[in-house]
């Protein structure tokens, strides 16, 4: 069920007006019978899968605690599930087209098998919030379940079943199993918040994204145009995903759970790391405590580092999605982060100088345009192409289709741009604390209700991370 | 690990008033969005609704003037597989028209052949070409901005046409968005932000070429963006809606299907339905209900007396010569037509 469609509107209509209305153990299991709902309505068949990793990562986690001294053996038990299923679902046509690839070269004929596998929505979130509790249950951080509504009900939390952010089970069972009242103000921040979201979805990213899926269909394209198609899609994916994170947390907080934050404005990032704390926080933290650390971490030599911080990269890119262009957006990302870690620590005085901010900022947010380039390419041989285009080839069409398409995304982005600015700005942060704010962020909703009646995109689209 | 509750650190009276702030809070916010709500939908509903788009004459004329023994119907598919004078030639001294019209579906071929062949007052074969479950899906491509593709084709209102897009009773959803778009009609204030994008975009353009003058732009930047530019690319093609024989009835029964039948039964016009191949079939994936879904058309519409022909099997057109998604690339259009006639010559009959 999409955020943006009238179904998920009625349905969380009708939903909150049960939810509300049960006792707390009533509601944990509403609250798993709606999510549930929600993931199988137009697949129901999904729901094997997620009830599946559910049943498997409650038992293992029990077995932990029963049978101490195999809690090795189940902690690899519920990997190889997880990530099996991961690696069926979701890389098993890439490892088929690239070992077809690899005979073809070696003059091997090989079948290709004609299974058709479709990617569950979600799977890669979900199986990643499972894990961590089954490895938070390992390492002792966290007491097993054994109220299996309560875990199937954190597992399955359809706010973020989907897309994300992808919760830790230390932070969200917890809320599970704790009594939940209806707060007014949680309401009203967090339908503030799913309108924002709406906003940023159906009008930046949706109309964005026009001039995305134009650009990058164009079998030649030129510079400008390649790279003002790129820049659509960074402003389109920030809009889209971000949008995305805060429906959710807004749908969460009507339920009584808070969530963490996604998204920090990102791209006002002076550096790779600093991005990487702002953009998509739940995957890179998820990354930092379960990959980067257990590789050692910052721990060993500067080399050993350096390494641990290109593969966690490198693994990130390929958890996005089963092509190279991904492994080579992470692969980008690992030697950023590695590159700027030497400059760091060879030339700290470019990091501390003040006015020199504005011009860090623009030169992180040219570099990770480069990184979107590859993202948005699916296809290697095409990015290739695309990066080696050189300015002053392009016909007066492309030139003339840039500066058209520059202008609307120019004009899409104006509010994401006042977002960040009230974000810089100390006055906005004080405001925000009284009580008369409460009436500015009603004025604001009329106004994003306003702009969504006047420039919603007249072709919507799913959301992005849905692919992944 | 058990939650445990926490300590409760305000006082009961500022705890009540702190609550009665909130559900104050809440209900101003509910109030303001409400409002805006309204304002949107007042100001909509206050402007009159975008004027039609004029009936295209030029077709009809050129119907007319033509009187072919061949129409072929379709979008893109039809567009890009075949160059109408090498068609015209192969087929003398048949005459033939081609009535491809890009992203457009049942709704506009119904009208294509009540409105143009119909009131042409010729009777030629129309031969209707759609992919995998396009006949029986009257909504696709025919509601918001695309509806003007209908009225291009629509002499006057269509009662029959505009009563079938409205989404049946058991999709109550989608009745509601249908009935929310009534009353609510958002698209009369979003046409008026199209001069104003249009002004942006213009600005921004003459940063980057000077002597653009709009028309030109517009039509340069239209001539980028053509099929022939296209990346060679696999777009998903709209899947069979609906299940089994059962449901095939009330798919029908809710498409434009027994309209077509019945207007070209009344008017004596021969249909002949062409499934073309696409990149699924030619990439050699079965698909079992898809094969049942059009064995149930096919048995439909030679029930209604017209023609059926499947293309799912036509091997002579390999999957080297598909362009972007399900279309022919341009440098195998003329091959492809002549292809065409040479294998699928008992349709012109």
């Amino acid at each position: 069920m999409l955020f943006n469609s009238l179904d998920f509107a009625v349905f969380l209509a009708v939903f909150l007006a049960v939810y509300w209305s049960l006792p707390h153990r009533a509601q944990n299991a509403f609250l798993l019978l709606g999510s549930y709902f929600f993931y199988g309505y137009v697949h129901p068949w999904f729901l094997i899968l997620l009830f599946a990793s559910t049943v498997g990562d409650y038992s293992f986690a029990l077995g932990m605690r029963r049978f101490e001294r195999h809690k090795r053996l189940l902690l690899a038990c519920s990997l190889c599930a997880n990530l099996g299923l991961l690696s069926f679902f979701k890389y098993f046509g890439f490892f088929v087209d690239n070992v077809l690839f690899l005979a073809q070269h070696l003059h091997i004929t090989l079948q290709r098998p004609t299974l058709n596998i479709v990617l569950p929505v979600g799977i890669s979130f979900y199986t990643f919030q499972s894990l961590s509790y089954t490895i938070d249950v390992y390492r002792g951080r966290l007491e097993p379940r054994r109220n299996f509504l309560d875990f199937a009900a954190f597992l399955a939390l359809f706010p973020q079943l989907v897309a994300g952010p992808i919760e830790r089970a230390t932070h969200v069972l917890p809320q599970v199993e704790r009594e939940r009242h209806f707060d007014p103000e949680q309401a009203r921040l967090g339908l503030l918040l799913m309108l924002w979201g709406l906003f940023k979805k159906i009008v930046i990213a949706d109309n964005v994204a026009l001039i995305t899926n134009k650009v990058f269909a164009l079998s030649s394209p030129g510079f400008a145009l390649v790279w003002v198609g790129t820049l659509a899609f960074c402003v389109q994916i920030y809009a889209d995903f971000s949008a995305y994170s805060d429906i959710a947390r807004g749908t969460a907080r009507l339920l009584g759970f808070e969530l963490m934050k996604n998204f920090d404005h990102p791209y006002l990032s002076e550096t790779p790391a600093e991005f990487w704390r702002r953009w998509h926080i739940s995957l890179s933290s998820w990354f930092r405590d379960y990959v980067y650390i257990p590789l050692g971490g910052n721990r060993g030599s500067k080399s050993r580092v350096y390494l641990n911080l290109f593969l966690t990269f490198l693994l990130s890119g390929f958890w996005h999605g089963a092509s190279w262009n991904f492994v080579m957006w992470g692969a980008y990302h690992g030697l950023l982060l590695v590159l700027f870690r030497i400059l760091e620590e060879r030339a700290p005085g470019l990091f501390r100088v003040r006015a020199l901010r504005p011009l860090r900022v623009l030169c992180m947010f040219a570099l990770v345009n480069v990184g979107w380039l590859m993202f948005r390419e699916t296809d290697v041989h095409q990015l290739l192409l695309d990066l080696s285009l050189k300015p002053g080839f392009d016909t007066a069409a492309q030139r003339m289709a840039a500066g058209h398409f520059l202008g609307l995304i120019w004009f899409y982005s104006i509010p994401l741009m006042f977002d960040s600015a009230l974000y810089l700005n100390r006055v906005y942060q004080r405001a925000r604390a009284t009580f008369g704010w409460a009436l500015v962020e009603g004025a604001a909703a009329l106004a994003l209700i306003s702009m969504m009646a006047f420039f919603y995109s007249e072709v919507p689209g799913d959301f992005i991370y849905f692919q992944f | 690990m058990n939650a445990q509750p926490e300590p409760n650190l305000v006082a009961p009276e500022e705890a009540s008033s702190l609550r009665r702030q909130s559900w104050h809070r809440l209900f101003s916010f509910l109030g303001l969005t409400l409002l805006g709500l309204l304002f949107v939908t007042a100001l909509s509903r206050s402007l009159p609704p975008p004027p039609r788009a004029p009936f295209d004459r030029r077709a009809l004329e050129q119907l007319k003037r033509l009187n072919p023994e061949f129409v072929l119907i379709g979008n893109s598919m039809v567009q890009t597989r075949f160059d109408e004078n090498l068609l015209r030639r192969l087929l003398r001294p048949h005459r033939v028209a081609v009535l491809g019209v890009s992203a457009t579906k049942s709704a506009v071929w119904y009208l294509m052949l009540k409105n143009l062949v119909v009131l042409s007052g010729t009777h030629p074969r129309v031969i209707q070409f759609f992919r995998d479950g396009e006949l029986t899906d009257p909504r696709a491509r025919a509601l918001g901005p695309e509806h003007i593709k209908l009225e291009r084709v629509s002499v006057d209102s269509e009662p029959l046409v505009e009563g079938k897009l409205a989404p049946p009773l058991r999709e109550p959803i989608a009745r509601l968005g249908w009935f929310r778009d009534r009353a609510m009609p958002f698209g009369r204030l979003h046409v008026q932000t199209a001069p104003l994008l249009d002004d942006v975009a213009v600005a921004c353009s003459r940063l980057l070429w000077r002597n653009a003058d709009r028309d030109v732009r517009k039509r340069e930047i239209n001539d980028l963006f053509a099929l022939g530019n296209l990346r060679t690319a696999e777009v998903p093609a709209d899947p069979v809606v609906g299940g089994g024989s059962a449901d095939f009835k009330d798919l029908v029964d809710a498409s434009f299907l027994p309209d077509t039948c019945q207007l070209a039964r009344e008017h004596g016009i021969p249909l002949t339905f062409v499934r073309v191949r696409t990149r699924d079939a030619a990439s050699g994936v079965p698909d079992d209900f898809e094969r049942q879904y059009i064995a149930d058309l096919a048995r439909y519409v030679r029930g209604c007396g017209a023609e059926f022909y499947d293309m799912y099997d036509a091997t002579w057109e390999s999957l080297d010569m598909y362009g972007n998604g399900d279309h022919i690339a341009a440098k195998f259009k003329y091959r492809y037509t002549g292809l065409f006639v040479d294998h699928m010559a008992q349709i012109f009959h």
